[in-house]
């Protein structure tokens, strides 16, 4: 190659490279003293019970230097740390009640590279692993009742559980009977809900347990409450052990807080006078530290990737999990 | 639409028909000896020949061409949906209904088990074989009185699917879901057999209003799939799948013990090897040699492998190995050969016997693989060495030999005969289904190897059988 052509294809290059707009070598303006952040999908958190927002900007060598915490789900506007003029990326973390160290926790919810003043923060490489990004077509939620089963055969009250496998698996991606979900970051979870009357002020959300994928993506073993306080199973955490997370709602011989307005075995077919489905099945995404909460007592954090209404199919129907991006938090940060 | 019929299409989309409004009609061939083709439960096909329909210029003639052109007169989008549905293959929506079945019951093992492996290649078998019977002796009697069409006969009656060259009488549709609704009803007794024979009579009714059926077609139809679905029920009451003979597992240090998360005492199907198989002689006309016992330097070579694989196994191995693990491996080689027969464009009777011996020979395969399972009792891999890290559950029953490999290598030897240009592609995917167990740390390496053998003893005599069956 000619030394002219050399030097054109160089020029070419960083041409090239100044286009792309993407520039994460370039520190944040030196002159800012404030970060001015908006978000989408996020609200207010109560801070006895699900903490704070907190902002941060990390520099060069990977260092976070807080900028401060908000209660806002909507815009805030925060002070810069004198040492932030370097910063690369905009992190915002939730911290847990009561934490008051000076480190982000691991729950980071929203990160974004630095392209001049201005970040776009997203969920990918801060609730996901790496640069992965929630799965658009995951797989299948079923409806039937496995933990009686063996006492009393199928069909007994197949109308009152719901399982997170594919129950056509050639209908799915991934043509076998394990849900896909994208590997979260450690101080996240998924949780699987059954909502009754999802949107109205006396929305019963009714959790059938915490669960992660494997290394692989699959989600092959059971929810941390296995069948579940309300299949009849004494021992409901570890009898059964499915490979699946899910829960049947059949009867309630160990006594738990059902929500006013339920009785069992709970029909999720169950529809309003008009006709229209009453049931919901949510996959939310839940902070690591709810890992715990008292059964009867669980709340929906704000991160909701996949509603689908139950509808009125039978037992054994399959049930497509739909991504819903706009229950998905999103936001912008910009230097000032 | 009915949840049942919804599942229908569900399942009949995902077979490789095309289905923008239902699967697609195939290619006409006449296929017009096929009367005289091998039967599996009937002595022939001439064997319950029905009595001649009525001549074309009958009172009772007449009157049915008026109900068809009254019907034609009246339809609806609903009529037209559903005519649509059953200008396909006669056993299409059947074998899609049966693998559906299958596929719903496969996920509630091992609390309920009419799915097991072995019951699924058996339940299989049985829905194909009452449909190619049905099939052969509905051809004996279309060629013994070679009847018109309705839509040929009379200019009045509109043409409104495919109707062919083929003689309307007994109507191959009505035949086919008459037998197979039996059948079904037979093997999912506990299920909603009604819906069942609500499409048997959806299938009738389509063939009528579409001109492509006389009343009397179809009730002649009807007639001969009864009489073989009560034959081939017969045989599978005396099959011996409904012995509960109780079984204790050997003491010995080697020998199958419930293995872990679940632990189930019972293992499926322990007397399988002991049913009547529909080709080879027994159960242990093949069994094959002891297994390597641990102590040996082959068991603890093979086990090493496994848990060399339990650290090391990568993503595309866990899918091969979950592909494999969803559904019994019959219901995987049926979707292949549904998808051979869209290929192929198969006539009705082809398409049939192409189903009725690849199931029955999967089903001797397993017959046979569960002889030498329970003769042998050998543990699974997971109890030999409790620290394996294995990608699935264990099945509840012994490991030697391992079902999917005898059952995938004797189904590729019928996809090799049937399909000569896809055999290393089928023989491919037998050894994947094979290999997809040891991966799955389920199986020693000397079981799929066995099961492999095993399935290829059973899959040549099929082949052999298939060669003399008197079709083309």
């Amino acid at each position: 190659m000619s030394v002219k052509r050399l030097a054109l294809v160089v020029a070419a290059l960083a041409v090239g490279i100044g286009a792309c707009g993407g520039d994460t070598t370039a520190p944040s303006n030196s002159s800012a003293s404030s970060i001015s952040l908006s978000f989408s999908g996020l609200r207010a958190l109560d801070p006895a019970t699900e903490g704070v927002y907190e902002a941060w900007i990390v520099d060069g060598a990977g260092a976070f230097r807080s900028a401060g915490r908000f209660a806002s789900g909507t815009a805030a506007t925060l002070a810069l740390p004198s040492a932030a003029s370097n910063g690369r990326e905009v992190w915002i973390t939730v911290e847990p009640p009561g934490d008051n160290d000076a480190t982000p926790s691991a729950q980071r919810l929203l990160r974004g590279t630095l392209s001049g003043n201005r970040a776009d923060l997203s969920i990918v490489g801060a609730v996901t692993q790496g640069s992965l990004t929630l799965r658009e077509r995951p797989g299948q939620f079923t409806m039937f009742s496995p933990s009686d089963n063996a006492l009393d055969g199928y069909p007994s009250y197949e109308e009152s559980g719901v399982w997170l496998f594919n129950m056509q698996p050639r209908q799915t991606d991934q043509g076998d009977m394990w849900v896909r979900l994208t590997q979260l970051g450690d101080g996240w979870t998924y949780e699987g809900w059954m909502v009754r009357d999802i949107g109205q002020p006396n929305a019963i959300w009714l959790s059938y347990g915490k669960f992660r994928p494997d290394y692989t993506g699959a989600v092959n073993s059971r929810d941390d409450t296995g069948w579940g306080p309300y299949s009849g199973v004494l021992d409901f955490r570890t009898d059964g052990e499915e490979e699946f997370p899910g829960d049947d709602w059949i009867s309630n011989p160990l006594g738990y807080p059902l929500p006013t307005g339920l009785s069992l075995p709970l029909n999720l077919r169950e529809t309003t006078t008009a006709g229209a489905p009453r049931w919901t099945h949510v996959i939310t995404i839940e902070p690591g530290w709810n890992r715990g909460e008292a059964i009867g007592s669980e709340r929906p954090f704000i991160i909701r990737p996949y509603q689908d209404p139950f509808g009125d199919g039978g037992p054994g129907i399959p049930r497509a999990i739909t991504f819903r991006p706009e229950n998905v938090p999103t936001g912008h940060a910009e230097l000032k | 639409m009915s949840i049942l019929r919804r599942r229908r299409l569900l399942a009949a989309c995902v077979v490789g028909l095309a289905c923008t409004d239902g699967p697609s009609a195939p290619r006409t061939t006449s296929e017009t000896d096929a009367g005289l083709w091998h039967t599996w439960v009937l002595g022939s096909g001439s064997a319950i020949r029905p009595a001649a329909p009525p001549t074309d210029l009958s009172t009772q003639t007449k009157q049915e061409l008026d109900e068809i052109v009254r019907l034609q007169g009246a339809r609806t989008a609903a009529t037209d949906s559903l005519m649509h549905y059953w200008d396909a293959l006669p056993t299409a929506p059947w074998h899609a209904l049966t693998l559906d079945m299958l596929e719903f019951y496969w996920a509630l093992l091992p609390d309920v088990r009419p799915a097991t492996p072995v019951r699924s290649a058996r339940i299989l078998a049985l829905v194909n074989v009452a449909m190619y019977d049905a099939l052969v002796a509905t051809w004996d009697a279309k060629y013994a009185y070679m009847r018109r069409p309705p839509a040929t006969a009379d200019p009045r009656v509109r043409s409104l699917v495919t109707v062919g060259d083929v003689p309307s009488y007994p109507s191959e549709h009505a035949a086919v879901a008459a037998a197979a609704a039996a059948v079904l009803a037979y093997a999912f007794s506990f299920d909603d057999t009604l819906r069942f024979h609500r499409m048997e009579q959806e299938a009738g009714e389509a063939r009528i209003v579409a001109g492509a059926a006389y009343r009397s077609d179809v009730d002649a139809g009807y007639a001969i799939g009864r009489a073989v679905a009560a034959r081939v029920i017969a045989r599978a009451n005396s099959d011996g799948s409904s012995a509960a003979t109780p079984v204790t597992p050997p003491t010995a240090s080697w020998a199958w013990k419930p293995t872990p998360p679940k632990r189930v005492k019972d293992p499926f199907d322990p007397m399988a090897g002991t049913w009547k198989p529909w080709t080879i002689s027994s159960g242990d006309a093949f069994r094959p040699e002891p297994p390597p016992l641990p102590g040996s330097t082959r068991f603890a070579a093979d086990l090493n492998e496994l848990l060399t694989i339990g650290r090391t196994r990568t993503t595309a191995q866990a899918d091969t190995v979950r592909y494999w693990a969803t559904d019994a491996p019959s219901s995987r080689w049926e979707v292949f050969m549904d998808d051979e027969i869209a290929r192929h464009q198969l006539g009705p009777l082809h398409a049939a016997r192409a189903l009725a011996l690849a199931s029955t020979t999967m089903a001797d395969a397993m017959i046979a693989c569960w002889d030498a399972k329970f003769f042998y009792w050998l543990e699974r891999p997971i109890t030999a060495d409790t620290s394996l890290k294995t990608a699935i559950s264990t099945p509840p029953f012994p490991s030697y030999p391992s079902g999917h490999s005898t059952q995938s290598a004797a189904a590729a030897e019928v996809f090799a005969y049937l399909f000569p240009d896809r055999a290393d592609y089928y023989r491919q995917k037998a050894n994947e289904a094979s290999v997809s167990r040891v991966l799955a740390g389920i199986h020693y390496r000397f079981d799929i190897e066995t099961g492999e053998a095993l399935g290829r003893k059973v899959g040549v005599a099929a082949v052999a059988r298939a060669r003399s069956d008197g079709s083309p």
